[in-house]
């Protein structure tokens, strides 16, 4: 199994489990912006009722479960990490906490035609995933809203934008974004 | 300084660093116009294809310095290279939960 195979076998467990869920991270910026290579694929997940062990176990052989729990240090995120041992690709699966802007970033969340995941996934708004570039703002998060600002910036609900880039403290980072990508 | 038709001509890093520029230019544009005509379901799940073709470049680098590896070491020092690259990208960012 490849990685988007592994990867899409896990959303569509996660689809027939009717588990609430959203595509972060990496994946989604590459939705918007410049594809690159990622190891691993972020997802938010509803855990009200969801047992991540039963979860990881039902996957299959080939995935592992981290028994270490990780947290984010930005926002309190809890992470479990799955490991796709043929492929070395992992799953990232984060616990929707009461971070405001994660709230509303899982209420905005919209469908996105996949095949390979059986029809459809659930997918963060390119808004939502500029937001919390910003709040990373690590080298490779601001190269991704550049590209994503280049690609889709057009169409992105500034306005929004700007209210949260207002309370997280990166206005000015976005400013200078912006004027990069040319937007 | 004005600069005239000529001056590169004169200053040749300074065509250098031009061309250079105008490469990159080119190369962004570019970048960006096959990023926009790329269908969504298949960006979304190309980061993952895409790392699969770096993991076997990357392998493919490994088994170049080390000729007489089996194919499990070649794994596994590939693993290590990855694990290396993401505790640096992670380091203050996340920390382990202690549940004792």
């Amino acid at each position: 199994m490849t990685s988007d195979q592994a990867l899409a076998h896990v959303i569509d467990r996660l689809e027939r489990g009717g588990v609430g869920y959203l595509i972060v991270g990496a994946l989604s910026s590459n939705l918007y912006g410049v594809p690159r290579a990622t190891d691993d694929a972020d997802v938010e997940v509803l855990f009200d009722g969801f047992d991540v062990v039963s979860f990881a176990a039902g996957l299959g052989d080939e995935y592992r479960l981290d028994r270490q729990m990780m947290m984010e240090g930005f926002t309190g995120t809890v992470r479990y990490v799955l490991h796709h041992e043929p492929s070395g690709f992992t799953i990232e699966l984060f616990r929707l906490g009461c971070d405001p802007h994660h709230q509303e970033r899982f209420s905005r969340r919209r469908r996105l035609r996949v095949p390979e995941c059986r029809g459809e996934a659930w997918v963060s708004t390119a808004e939502d995933v500029v937001i919390q570039k910003l709040r990373w703002a690590r080298r490779k998060d601001l190269d991704d809203i550049v590209n994503l600002i280049a690609v889709s910036g057009d169409g992105l609900d500034w306005e929004y934008v700007n209210r949260w880039a207002k309370v997280h403290g990166t206005s000015n980072l976005l400013t200078d974004l912006r004027a990069e990508a040319g937007r | 300084m004005v600069e005239t038709a000529n001056s590169d001509r004169c200053d040749p890093p300074m065509a250098g660093a031009r061309f250079a520029s105008a490469i990159a230019g080119a190369v962004w544009t570019t970048k960006i116009e096959r990023a926009r005509a790329m269908p969504p379901e298949e960006k979304l799940l190309a980061g993952a294809r895409l790392f699969d073709r770096v993991r076997l470049r990357m392998m493919d680098g490994i088994r170049t310095l080390h000729p007489t590896w089996s194919d499990q070491q070649i794994v596994v020092e590939c693993r290590r290279r990855l694990a290396v690259v993401r505790a640096r990208e992670e380091l203050g960012i996340y920390t382990p939960v202690d549940l004792s």
